[in-house]
């Protein structure tokens, strides 16, 4: 994992001329102030804020990843991490085929508040989902209140990917999107359309069906997934 | 004010001039110059000290001179809303570069020791003897100043000055150590030492943050204030006497009162001829151990006694810029009188912050001036490079601090410009007529002109805001009864100075509001204290004051009074952000903020913030929706097919009335004009958002969109509130009617944003429809009230002035056989079955063409139970037909009303 991504800024402008392009769903959830914007904004602007305004409802970007053979496009859904916003993130993890669950190494409540993300998307979410386990803030390593091994064995429990990053320092940022890329499934047919077709697999019902086939989750083809709608 | 131990050898003109004081003096136009008004510019430079015994147990790198300058701005703002008789108040602060802090204030050149001491004898005390005034004046300014928390360690006779009728005695410069935190965030100014009381002298002068705070007592300043006195009595003398034989003597031989260690000094014979009260006094005032020494408050009491006097208190005179809304008697007491000052210089008359405000628009420009005087300059960095470096690290010939000035010199700041360019402002226009017949100008002069320029010429033209900010203060002066004025003419503008009291009377802000924040308990914990206290540091901290202690432990109280007082209502995300342009307008003034804060909320996010508020934020964005489709059928037809909803971008605009969108200097402009708005104007502030970027959202997909979106464009916040309010004012008030807006929100309200006045006292109705049909319909639905008043306008109880509003066109869709029993007058039949082609293109008719010739007019869709009319005007929205909505409830039940007719009736 020690290759840092090639990555494009924008919103998707550049793409290659050659490889297949995946466009990928990736939601970030996890308790407030854990750092999830700044992991988005390090990975997608290359800023850090020490101050980073908090994120009301959900905030939205893309950024793309080029792997050896393919391009793989994401759009990142930042959430609010407040726990009353909690009703509306199924509207924005509905049809994500990857989440990234941060939680603060100093603060030990937001890592059990990952494990409840955790659980909630392996219950309600696309049952395929990629989930990923950010152990943010490690440049406060002297704060850390989580232990390294006690997240990695409940990550291999669960089979998350996880990593320790962080946002201020870049350590880990890109690595996990990358990994993430890597690890999300190419091979279905959608993977063969041509360079520089841009797939939405993201919400209206006339997506519904590029989508099921886009990401390979045979079940995403259902209306459920065809969210945020005016349910 | 500490200074000592380190500077004991030097001659005492060191310790006053080592302060970098530029004052600045200038006489007014025609006054001689004791009449002259003065400001002072003070330079502080901000540098965090650690205090190795405070709080913060480890070095914090982001704690610099940036973070301490950001700090003191913070804590300026309190320092500038004291507004006393006996202080000087302080004006503005400017930060620049190098973490440069010039504080202006007003200043008085006479201070107290250049009062002749003629003026100070024995004899006879009366209340107007000068001692007696002196002394009484100074405990009322320090018995302000105990009131408010700012901690005075002492006094010295050059913090003492005269006004210019020479009767009245100010403490000025009172507020360094408050404004440096103690001597933690700009390194202290230096003072005499031999007026410090003992507590603070013992400290010694490396002492800075919580354990000076702490040695600090209500009665420090009462010591030096004694020492003052016997001092201008010419009792002692103790700027003749080396610093360092002074403070050894006094803390060698004093045991309980200094003036027994005084009485063995040699000049000390003069002492006898005061009365013996008196010298009782001055004995408890003197005392040793500060706590048995009189607060100013028990101070003024004894004094009086001894002197024969009861000294009570001047109320301070009403200001609408400081004071709140104070009982009607209580601001009768001020009328301005026109008296003989008046008459030659009105300009004098204003307050001291409106004439600030003035002398800057009129090209005043403080740092320029001090540059001018040869401070503030800047020298090339490579000064600072050394000329030599020995081999054991030494560096010479640098220059030691490039950036700082030595010392300050008395300087005259050229104000003249203000006083020329308002010299020929007529008289009049200090008493703006505030009840007129209808279209009497309210000025002397005809500011028509003016008031078309755009708000930013207008916000920075002097004459403009001159007679604006005359206005606004007389406007406020008669509140609440000037209401209604005050509406109409912030619907033109606000001027900048008065924001915080026009907010609040917009707000219809009364009552005890003081009384009401005081008795709220804003420190027990409570379940969101924790997301509170990850959120406040976050909150707009592009702007400096915002990150500052004093700002996050103002928004953190007010936010907590917040919720302690709503238990219906829970803290959600983005109340911070709500809260903060109300805090920071009122920074000075917490109880205000809260009250805004409350009547804000009440009024636009009513039940935004209960614990389960999905339906009422679903009920909003639906509502948003069919007022787009309502205004923009081709971009709302767009953003449906992609799927792009309201739900993924509009709940942060309408959460936190657009202050999670725009920087603080933009919500001011744009919160001007929405508090003249209902409740639901900011539904279509938020339409012409949309607008603003139609041409990118029609031209893109969902992806693209988004994009825009998250990266919010700057966007021009008059255009937007411009066509916010025509979209506002031609839309039919039941349109935007809400199930969970606030109670009596509904019903009608006069705004003042409509020119047209169609949406003023409407009787509209209001009804209430269940989410799920709110959801799945496309147009907005109208009241059979409205229609009916739109059909015949003026024919109520309504004046006559209403601009006749457009008649509707009414589109029954019901059968031609149900159409002919009896319908709206005027309306056109289009039965719903014969009525679009299987593409959805309305079939040709005579009614169909009439329809299409009225595209833009208001439509009104209608059947018998609104079976049909809601997928008729669906059709009508997709056919790019705006201005489309439903007869709520269908014309079934009106039957019998009388407001249906057979239409070959007509």
């Amino acid at each position: 994992m020690a290759t840092a991504a090639r990555t494009s800024t924008g919103g998707g402008g550049a793409v290659p001329s050659a490889g297949k392009i995946f466009q990928f769903k990736l939601v970030l959830l996890g308790e407030a102030a854990v750092g999830k914007s700044s992991l988005v904004l390090r990975f997608v602007k290359g800023h850090f804020h020490d101050y980073q305004e908090s994120t009301i409802g959900a905030a939205f970007l893309t950024q793309t990843v080029c792997l050896d053979e393919t391009t793989v496009k994401f759009e990142i859904w930042d959430t609010a991490g407040q726990e009353r916003y909690h009703s509306l993130a199924p509207m924005y993890y509905r049809g994500a085929q990857a989440a990234i669950i941060v939680y603060d190494i100093t603060n030990h409540e937001s890592f059990n508040k990952a494990k409840a993300w955790v659980r909630e998307l392996q219950r309600q979410a696309n049952p395929n989902i990629v989930i990923s386990l950010a152990g943010n803030k490690a440049d406060l390593a002297n704060k850390r209140m989580v232990e390294y091994e006690e997240a990695q064995s409940y990550a291999e429990e669960q089979g998350l990917l996880f990593m320790e990053t962080s946002a201020k320092t870049a350590m880990n940022v890109n690595d996990i999107f990358l990994a993430i890329a890597k690890k999300l499934p190419k091979t279905d047919p959608a993977g063969s359309r041509n360079p520089g077709q841009t797939v939405n697999v993201n919400t209206a019902a006339q997506n519904v069906e590029a989508k099921s086939s886009c990401c390979g989750g045979s079940t995403g083809a259902t209306p459920a997934n065809a969210a945020p709608t005016r349910t | 004010m500490v200074s000592f131990c380190l500077f004991f050898d030097l001659p005492p003109s060191h310790l006053v001039y080592k302060c970098s004081w530029v004052s600045a003096a200038y006489c007014v136009d025609g006054m001689s110059s004791s009449e002259a008004l003065v400001f002072g510019v003070c330079t502080v430079f901000a540098s965090y000290e650690h205090g190795g015994l405070d709080s913060y147990t480890e070095v914090d790198t982001t704690r610099n001179g940036t973070w301490a300058s950001a700090q003191i701005l913070g804590r300026f703002r309190t320092l500038a809303s004291l507004r006393h008789r006996n202080i000087c108040s302080y004006v503005d602060i400017i930060r620049c570069k190098h973490d440069r802090l010039m504080i202006i204030t007003e200043h008085h050149s006479k201070c107290l020791l250049e009062v002749p001491s003629k003026e100070f004898s024995f004899g006879a005390w009366n209340s107007c003897s000068f001692p007696v005034q002196l002394v009484a004046n100074v405990l009322h300014g320090l018995d302000y100043l105990v009131s408010r928390q700012i901690g005075l360690p002492g006094l010295t006779p050059e913090m003492i000055v005269v006004d210019e009728r020479g009767s009245n005695f100010k403490i000025r410069d009172f507020g360094s150590v408050y404004l440096s935190d103690y001597g933690t965030l700009s390194p202290l100014q230096l003072r005499d030492p031999r007026y410090c009381p003992p507590e603070v002298l013992t400290l010694g002068a490396e002492t800075t943050g919580i354990l000076f705070q702490t040695a600090v007592s209500d009665s420090s300043a009462v010591w030096s204030l004694a020492l003052i006195l016997l001092s201008v009595l010419q009792c002692i003398s103790p700027s003749t006497v080396p610093v360092k034989t002074w403070v050894t003597k006094m803390l060698t031989t004093i045991e309980t009162s200094f003036l027994e260690a005084l009485e063995s000094m040699d000049e000390f014979q003069k002492y006898t001829e005061m009365t013996e009260s008196v010298r009782g006094v001055l004995e408890r005032w003197l005392l040793l151990d500060c706590d048995d020494r009189p607060t100013p408050k028990i101070a003024l009491e004894t004094f009086g006694e001894a002197v024969r006097h009861k000294f009570e208190a001047v109320p301070e005179p009403y200001d609408p810029l400081w004071g709140r809304f104070p009982p009607v008697e209580l601001r009768c007491r001020n009328e301005t009188r026109f008296d003989k000052e008046f008459m030659r210089s009105p300009l004098l008359s204003r307050n001291t912050d409106e004439i600030y405000s003035l002398w800057k628009l009129a090209g005043g420009d403080v740092v320029s001036e001090v540059k001018a005087h040869g401070y503030a300059k800047e020298e090339p960095p490579v000064f600072s490079v050394p000329q030599i470096v020995t081999g054991d690290q030494k560096m010479l010939g640098a220059s030691p601090n490039p950036h700082r000035d030595p010392s300050g010199n008395l300087i005259t700041l050229n104000v003249e410009p203000l006083f020329d360019k308002l010299y020929d402002v007529p008289k009049e226009l200090y008493f703006p007529l505030l009840l007129r017949s209808n279209d009497a100008e309210l000025s002397a002069i005809d500011y028509s002109t003016l008031s078309k320029l755009p708000l930013a010429i207008r916000e920075t033209n002097l004459k403009y805001q001159l007679y604006r900010q005359i206005l606004f203060h007389r406007l406020l002066l008669c509140y609440p009864y000037t209401t209604a004025t005050i509406r109409k003419e912030a619907a033109l503008d606000i001027p900048p100075l008065y924001r915080s009291r026009v907010w609040a009377a917009l707000l219809e802000v009364q009552g005890d509001i003081a009384e009401k924040y005081d008795s709220i308990d804003k420190d027990s914990p409570c379940v969101s204290d924790r997301q509170i206290d990850v959120d406040i540091p976050r909150c707009h901290q592009y702007d400096a004051i915002m990150t500052s202690a004093v700002a996050h432990w103002k928004l953190r109280r007010i936010l907590k009074a917040w919720i302690a007082d709503h238990p219906q209502f829970v803290y959600w995300q983005g109340l911070d952000s709500l809260t903060t342009p109300l805090m920071y307008v009122n920074f000075h003034d917490e109880a205000l903020a809260y009250a805004c804060l409350t009547a804000f909320v009440r009024k636009y996010v009513y039940s935004f913030f209960l614990k389960d508020n999905t339906p009422v934020i679903q009920e909003y964005l639906a509502v948003f929706s069919h007022l787009l489709a309502f205004h923009d059928p081709v971009l709302s037809s767009h953003l449906t097919t992609i799927g792009f909803f309201p739900e993924l971008y509009a709940i942060p605009w309408f959460l936190t009335m657009f202050t999670h969108v725009f920087p603080l200097h933009k919500i001011f402009h744009l919160w001007d004009q929405l508090l003249l708005g209902d409740e639901s104007f900011p539904l279509f502030v938020g339409l012409s958002l949309l607008h603003q970027l139609r041409d990118r959202l029609l031209g893109n997909g969902f992806n693209e969109i988004l994009l825009i979106f998250s990266d919010f464009p700057d966007l021009d916040i008059q255009l937007c509130l411009q066509r916010a309010k025509e979209m506002f004012t031609i839309t039919p008030k039941s349109v935007t009617c809400r199930r969970y807006a606030s109670e009596n929100m509904n019903h009608t309200e006069p705004t003042a944003l409509s020119s047209s006045g169609n949406r003023q006292a409407v009787p509209t109705g209001v009804y209430e429809i269940d989410l799920e049909t709110l959801k799945t319909e496309i147009s907005p639905r109208i009241t059979w009230q409205e229609i009916h008043w739109l059909l015949n306008p003026g024919g109520g109880s309504n004046g006559t002035s209403h601009k006749r509003a457009p008649r509707p066109i009414l589109v029954d869709v019901r059968l031609q056989e149900e159409f002919l029993k009896g319908t709206f007058p005027h309306s056109m039949n289009i039965p719903f079955t014969s009525a679009f082609d299987a593409d959805g293109k309305l079939l040709s008719s005579f009614e169909s063409r009439t329809l299409e010739d009225s595209k833009g007019k208001l439509v009104v869709v209608l059947d018998g139970k609104c079976n049909y009319s809601p997928t008729f005007a669906a059709k009508l929205v997709q056919l790019g037909f705006p201005h489309v909505c439903v007869l709520h409830q269908g014309i079934d039940h009106l039957k019998t009303s009388g407001y249906v007719t057979v239409p070959n009736s007509w």
